[in-house]
């Protein structure tokens, strides 16, 4: 039943492998669309845009810094944020935090930002380690940056190449994010038709607040497998203003 | 455990009478669709034009279905230069198959996944279980109803159907303890805690695919948990199951219904995780698998390519028609008897399971309202379709009844028959008194109200000028 099939190599990456049948597959699908698809006269399906539409906020008509908007979506999505003009993240800030989340023990993820900011932390006493599942998967804070922030979205994108891995931002009870303020761009059209990494990286998260549940009696509770809390730190005074 | 489907040996009037009989379950159907119908309302607000976004999102989901082939094929090769492996799998015991062979080949004891319909449709737990390995449920909701024996009974929400006491019940049936908090916040640390071990344990990750997007070779996972993230990122193989239509040829479309598919379901911009998994962990990386599988499930699919029912292919998981159609809102999941549920359910399941007989009696799970495609993010025209499948199962009538439709078909497609039929009112008032108790017709009338027809028609009144 298992055949192995072609799978060329490309980017120097080992080709995986295929299973079963493409040809006669595909072929099945092809057969039946080549007699073409009945019209549905009742509600005829309408003409293909050119191109495919862009979703449009309503938020943006508001025209407000990104920024200043970012920071209002991150905290609508049960986020909490703060906002630095330095570059760097200042110690007594994180000693804040420290002391709010009860912190520990930290993992940080391979990004310069996340590994400066560790070293800030372990000054304030913090046990800081870089990044293993086993040691993500008991700390009380993982540390990581991202490759862009979405204002209207409330939304930070990390990336697991810049990263070096995908649970920094997921297996620790809190997620701690520093993000430069020149990343924060309008819309998620901004990552996935502007901003996109190329090559993608193997995980690439759209991270929206923390980890929440509404199963039982649709009452929402945070931390049911990811973190409980995310804590953004934008750093640095490139404001963009969001085109409406 | 995989749960029990009741679609063989039931009818969906059985079904539905059942749930009818839950005040319980009515009640938290009620609350939980009300929510999700209110809240979807605002999800959508937040975008200028959401209705021509749907429209546009219709036509984009026909154009990647009328070149169905070559998008797969994009994806298919670009998944194989990230170093992934792909499975064509024409049919259920073809991607089960395939998926016991890789727990087999890595000896995989536990194996962790995330909420997926497409391996509920394909029963992969109940045959990795029969192979001796260990499968766990991670999604909450998924969770208590695998420890449950149940079944899904919304798309979204899979254990809405109980409330925090019958959660209590079942983890401690489930897990020993005793005196388990019934505070909602207790109950998902203790999942989260009993879960986490499992994730940390787990050989093998399996979740589904909202999207597979052929330009880059990637499945994007969306969900508000983190458990389909912790399938993804601890153990050595990860396996996606995708449906073959569940494909987007580019990041812009991914763009578009991403925007609507989180509106539409839980009325949020983004879900708490959008993951775009593209092959195994690169060089360099100290956490995600080594392996990753993309197993791409016709089962019946491209039996639907090209038939009147080609739209339903159009379709992007994301419940918003369960939540307003008026026949879910009464018995919720279970009455449907299958994996797919509510209006798409409907439609879906006497074309995916037509190997039962019992299935195509899901096309009257209807009022034919068409609340589901005012819905509905793609606009499928889920009521036509379900007419269409009416139009089918009646074709297999016994003759009488094949008779009997076409007569009336006959009568009201004529001014003259029309005005026969409805200047008979008197006769029509009596038909609704004596209709009920006929040996024929008593079935039928059991579960309905024949509204009294006025003495004069609309037409006399009118004619006559009294309106």
């Amino acid at each position: 039943m298992s055949t192995d099939g072609p799978g060329a190599g490309a980017a120097g990456l080992a080709a995986g492998r295929e299973h079963g049948d493409r040809v006669a597959f595909l072929g099945r699908i092809a057969g039946r669309l080549r007699a073409g698809v009945p019209p549905n006269l009742a509600h005829p399906a309408p003409h293909p845009p050119l191109g495919v539409p862009e979703p449009r906020y309503v938020v943006l008509d508001e025209e407000l810094p990104l920024v200043d908007l970012f920071v209002r979506t991150v905290q609508q999505v049960a986020g909490t944020v703060e906002r630095h003009e330095a570059d760097e993240v200042p110690a007594d800030a994180l000693a804040g935090l420290v002391e709010r989340l009860a912190v520990r023990t930290a993992v940080v993820s391979a990004e310069e930002e996340a590994r400066n900011t560790g070293d800030v932390l372990a000054g304030l006493g913090v046990d800081v380690s870089p990044y293993h599942p086993t040691s993500g998967a008991t700390a009380d804070l993982g540390v990581t940056s991202a490759i862009a922030g979405i204002a209207t979205t409330g939304t930070v994108v990390v990336s697991s190449r810049e990263a070096a891995g995908r649970g920094p931002s997921l297996l620790p009870r809190a997620h701690l994010c520093v993000l430069a303020a020149g990343r924060i761009v309008a819309t998620p059209a901004d990552v996935f038709r502007r901003g996109r990494p190329d090559p993608v990286p193997s995980n690439l998260v759209f991270i929206t607040g923390p980890s929440r549940t509404g199963d039982i009696e649709q009452i929402l509770t945070l931390g049911v497998h990811g973190p409980t809390a995310v804590h953004v730190i934008v750093t640095g005074a490139r404001v963009a203003t969001a085109r409406p | 455990m995989s749960g029990r489907y009741t679609l063989e040996g039931s009818t969906l009037r059985d079904r539905q009478r059942i749930a009818l009989a839950d005040p319980k379950l009515r009640e938290n159907v009620r609350k939980a669709t009300d929510r999700f119908g209110f809240a979807r309302r605002f999800g959508l607000a937040t975008l200028h034009d959401p209705d021509e976004l749907r429209s546009a999102a219709r036509a984009v989901r026909g154009e990647i279905l009328a070149d169905l082939p070559g998008v797969l094929t994009r994806l298919a090769d670009t998944v194989l230069e990230r170093g992934g492996h792909v499975c064509w799998a024409d049919d259920a015991g073809m991607a089960t198959d395939y998926i016991a062979g890789i727990a087999r080949r890595i000896d995989a004891r536990t194996i962790v996944k995330s909420k997926s319909m497409a391996t509920e449709e394909i029963s992969l737990n109940g045959v990795l279980e029969r192979d001796g390995r260990r499968v766990v449920e991670t999604d909450l909701g998924e969770w208590i109803i695998q420890l449950a024996g149940e079944t899904p009974s919304h798309i979204i929400a899979p254990a809405l159907h109980r409330d925090r006491h019958g959660v209590v019940e079942v983890f401690e049936r489930a897990t020993g303890e005793r005196g388990l908090s019934s505070v909602p916040e207790d109950l998902n640390a203790f999942a989260r805690q009993r879960l986490r071990e499992e994730f940390l344990t787990a050989d093998m990750g399996i979740t589904g695919a909202n999207f597979g997007v052929a330009e880059t070779g990637s499945i994007v996972l969306v969900t508000n948990e983190g458990n389909a993230r912790m399938a993804t990122t601890l153990p050595r193989v990860h396996v996606a199951v995708m449906g073959a239509e569940r494909v987007v040829a580019s990041w812009d479309q991914l763009d578009l219904l991403l925007a609507l598919l989180t509106r539409s379901a839980t009325a949020q911009q983004l879900t708490s995780y959008t993951s775009v998994v593209s092959g195994p962990r690169d060089a360099g990386e100290v956490d995600g698998p080594d392996e990753f599988h993309l197993v791409i499930l016709d089962n019946g699919r491209s039996t639907i390519v090209g038939t009147e029912f080609h739209e339903m292919l159009n379709c992007i998981r994301c419940g918003a028609c369960l939540n307003v159609c008026p026949v879910y809102r009464q018995t919720g999941g279970h009455a449907y008897g299958w994996v797919y549920t509510g209006p798409m359910g409907a439609v879906l399941t006497p074309l995916l399971a037509h190997a039962h007989p019992e299935a195509a009696e899901l096309s009257d799970a209807s009022t034919l309202c068409a609340a589901c495609m005012d819905a509905c993010p793609v606009q499928i025209p889920i009521q036509d379709l379900l007419l269409g499948l009416r139009r089918h199962k009646v074709a297999d009538a016994p003759r009488p009844v094949r008779l009997a439709w076409r007569a009336w078909a006959a009568a009201w497609s004529r001014p003259r028959g029309y005005r026969a039929t409805t200047r008979a009112a008197g006769v029509a008032r009596l038909a609704a008194g004596v209709l009920p108790r006929l040996p024929g017709a008593r079935r039928w009338a059991e579960h309905r109200s024949l509204p009294l027809p006025a003495r004069r028609t609309f037409q006399e009144r009118w004619r006559s000028g009294q309106v």
